[in-house]
């Protein structure tokens, strides 16, 4: 339903939380789609690896924390940490996230609990 | 924008300085940042998206480019060298998957093209591109006679 759109919202965290690295601080980019099985995440995490990407779940609010890996030339290139935190509807079932990493884009794929999902009602004609 | 490369001026760096700080600026404008969210008001887009970073490096051997290009693939993108000029062009498609809903679009679909003058001769035959995790690095080294070199200094 389009009304959960209101449900994923940006949690403003910079300067609440310490820091996991010195590095700058940024929030990527995202596209939030939905449909009636699953909330589609997308967010552009450039150079980052697997290794150094943490997504986690805690009390309905995700977050998505990459480092970027350093450059060879760290004087004209600085990597960036990319940090952003979602409040995610309750009707995500919090066991069945699903995460992939593709050219420097990662998808999560939060499948929705099968009682949130919405049911067609059979019409009786008496 | 964000993050700011140091200035390559400050390094001591005396190669074509000039014309690299101007390539540096073309990119950056080429890569539309953003660093006046600001105006933008309650509609900001305080985010990373579009603004893909550039970072130029010259090692005195070879000139590096690093790019952030998530989302785009290798056939996405088109580099060549003519002349003394790069040319990057790059296009990423962003749609709403079949059957989805958008709740918020943040990362933009991108086309560009644009040309450069390089501040060094390159040996194009020996110019590297690599693409990786949405990595853009472009190695290219300078010809021969572009390289420093060490001038002995004989005792009479």
């Amino acid at each position: 339903m389009a009304s959960k759109s209101t449900d994923i919202t940006r949690k403003e965290q910079e300067g609440l939380t310490a820091r996991s690295s010195d590095k700058q601080r940024v929030a990527p980019a995202v596209d939030v789609f939905e449909n009636r099985d699953e909330i589609l995440v997308l967010a552009d995490l450039p150079g980052v690896t697997k290794e150094h990407l943490t997504i986690r779940m805690e009390d309905s609010e995700l977050l998505i924390q990459g480092t970027q890996a350093d450059a060879p030339d760290p004087s004209t290139w600085r990597a960036v940490d990319f940090y952003r935190t979602f409040r995610v509807p309750n009707t995500v079932n919090p066991e069945k996230i699903s995460a992939e990493l593709k050219n420097g884009v990662l998808s999560l794929k939060l499948k929705k609990r099968e009682e949130a999902k919405p049911k067609q009602i059979e019409v009786k004609v008496i | 924008m964000l993050t700011r490369w140091s200035d390559l001026g400050l390094g001591g760096l005396d190669r074509g300085l000039s014309a690299l700080n101007e390539l540096r600026r073309e990119m950056d404008r080429l890569f539309d940042f953003y660093d006046r969210d600001e105006e933008y008001g309650e509609f900001a887009r305080p985010f990373y998206g579009r603004a893909f970073r550039v970072g130029l490096n010259d090692n005195g051997h070879a000139l590096q480019l690093r790019a952030e290009l998530p989302g785009f693939s290798e056939k996405d993108l088109n580099i060549t060298i003519e002349q003394g000029s790069l040319t990057i062009r790059g296009e990423r498609k962003i749609e709403v998957p079949e059957g989805y809903a958008a709740h918020r679009q943040e990362r933009g679909a991108m086309q560009f093209a644009r040309s450069f003058t390089l501040p060094s001769l390159i040996d194009t035959s020996k110019v590297e591109a690599v693409l990786k995790n949405g990595i853009l690095e472009l190695t290219m080294p300078k010809a021969e006679e572009a390289r420093p070199r060490e001038i002995q200094v004989r005792v009479k």
